[in-house]
């Protein structure tokens, strides 16, 4: 089921701890998809996943779950899965402000709203650490807080600091999902800084010419083997693949070789 | 980054992590305070400067991995004066011989301001670019430098890197499409078309300057003449046909 995206993505032969992996959805498509078949791979190698939800609710991504085969809320019960529901963040810090007391997260100085957004996600990648080794930090989608008018600089500050996790929480990997609209520069220059810093990027874009009824989009991977020589031929490898959306699954396939046209 | 420099001698190179608690979010949680002056911390490359171990007065050539951070956290203008001012005057006993700075220039805010000052600023400037036509798969790189002369050396190259991190580079020549003969006379009749002698030899060029062709006659005298030969066939009249008017 989502297994052929993990393949393609590369990351069922490469271990990913350690590492960033950066989703890059273009305007007309919508690459959610890439985060739960990164989900779905988490829990089946039996790992934890904080996920830090600022696109949709919680229970948006246990309906999509239950389709790809597995049940988030039986394993946040479980202690196995943690998240963050910035909407509903959203929600009691807007009320929290209006009575005037404790509890506005998110509605003060960008910076401290930013540090306080790090220190919950500390917080619970630490405790999901302490009961399983490898833990998978998802946060869905990075380019939602420039509409809560955060800065781009301060939204890169926050990045940098869920990179330190990586270094001192061993076992921890990140993956973010960022929205490019064209013409919207503040997006452009977070998703610059995003990328650069990666180690895999996933392109998802609609198709250039329009619709299709048989292929939803196309998908470029990117690995920057940073920690390896950069040979010439191996540097920057891209691969590019087509992907149609189904009820209970993803099917990844190669450019022209749609299963209609074959 | 430790990891990649494997045969440096570690006494020469240290390494300040400006990437770890940038912002002193780490700090402040633990001391439990946040105060307005956590932000300075570490904020500029002078005070990192002036906080580092010196062990020597040598020159020293300082190497930052990417401005970017810096220049969204200080701002382009303070940015700027501070890498001025590391080439002009010494900082804490510290003379700075040369500083290499890495850029990525989609990550700048108001990149068409911020990179053409940058580019003023420094003597040398490498822009790394993809492969091209000529460079066999390899990246570009095209180096600009700013001899104390007023000279300025361009030139390009391209590079790669082998299995023990060692760079390679040569110049790029640019690959030109051979086309024989295009150069030629393009007067010059095309021979190879047909099997057919299209050129004279020449005896036949000879021939050719020496004919004269039959309707073809030399005019020495000034002003027009028409030259008219009736047929077989035409009444060649002498008289005029308009004798008889009375005007």
């Amino acid at each position: 089921m989502a297994t052929s995206v993990c393949s393609a993505l590369g990351i069922d032969q490469e271990n990913s701890v350690g590492k960033l992996i950066a989703v890059e959805e273009h305007h007309s498509s919508n690459g959610n998809f890439v985060l739960n078949c990164l989900i779905a791979e988490q829990v089946h190698k039996e790992g934890s996943v904080c996920l830090v939800a600022l696109h949709n609710s919680f229970g948006h991504y246990h309906n999509v779950g239950t389709k790809l085969g597995y049940n988030l809320h039986q394993l946040q019960e479980k202690g196995c899965v943690e998240s963050i529901e910035v909407l509903k963040l959203l929600n009691e810090s807007l009320n929290a402000e209006h009575e005037n007391r404790v509890g506005n997260v998110l509605f003060g100085d960008e910076e401290n709203t930013m540090r306080n957004l790090f220190h919950l996600i500390k917080g619970k990648t630490e405790k999901l650490l302490q009961k399983r080794k490898l833990v998978s930090l998802v946060i869905d989608d990075l380019s939602n807080l420039l509409s809560l008018g955060i800065s781009v600089k301060e939204v890169l500050s926050f990045l940098q600091y869920c990179r330190t996790l990586l270094e001192s929480q061993p076992g921890l990997s990140l993956v973010v999902l960022t929205h490019i609209a064209e013409g919207d520069d503040e997006q452009q220059l977070l998703n610059a800084g995003l990328c650069h810093v990666a180690d895999v990027i996933v392109t998802v874009c609609g198709l250039k010419t329009g619709q299709s009824s048989d292929v939803s989009g196309s998908m470029k991977v990117t690995h920057r083997r940073l920690d390896q020589p950069m040979i010439a031929h191996e540097w920057n490898k891209q691969n590019l693949y087509h992907f149609k959306l189904l009820d209970r699954q993803v099917k990844v396939f190669a450019p022209g070789t749609a299963t209609c046209l074959i | 980054m430790k990891t990649g420099l494997r045969n440096s001698s570690e006494d020469h190179v240290h390494f300040h992590d400006c990437f770890t608690d940038h912002r002193g979010w780490i700090d402040s949680q633990e001391k439990e305070n946040i105060r307005s002056d956590v932000h300075t911390k570490g904020n500029s490359i002078l005070s990192v400067l002036q906080t580092s171990p010196v062990t020597s007065t040598n020159d020293c050539i300082i190497i930052i991995d990417s401005l970017t951070p810096l220049i969204y956290n200080i701002g382009f203008t303070r940015c700027y004066r501070e890498l001025h001012s590391l080439l002009v005057k010494s900082t804490n006993g510290l003379t700075v011989s040369q500083v290499i700075c890495l850029i990525h220039e989609d990550t700048l805010p108001d990149v068409h301001v911020a990179l053409p000052q940058l580019c003023h600023l420094a003597t040398t400037t490498v822009k790394i670019g993809s492969h091209t036509q000529s460079s066999r798969g390899n990246p570009t790189a095209s180096i600009i430098h700013k001899k104390q002369g007023g000279k300025i050396l361009r030139q390009v190259e391209y590079y790669s890197i082998d299995a023990d991190n060692r760079l390679k580079s040569e110049i790029l020549t640019l690959v030109t499409p051979t086309v024989a003969g295009v150069n030629e006379d393009e007067n010059q009749l095309p021979e190879d078309l047909t099997t057919f002698k299209l050129s004279l030899g020449q005896q036949e060029k000879e021939a050719r300057s020496q004919l004269v062709l039959p309707y073809l006659r030399i005019n020495s005298e000034k002003g027009g003449k028409v030259f008219y030969q009736p047929d077989a066939a035409d009444d060649w009249d002498e008289e005029d046909p308009d004798d008889d008017l009375d005007i």
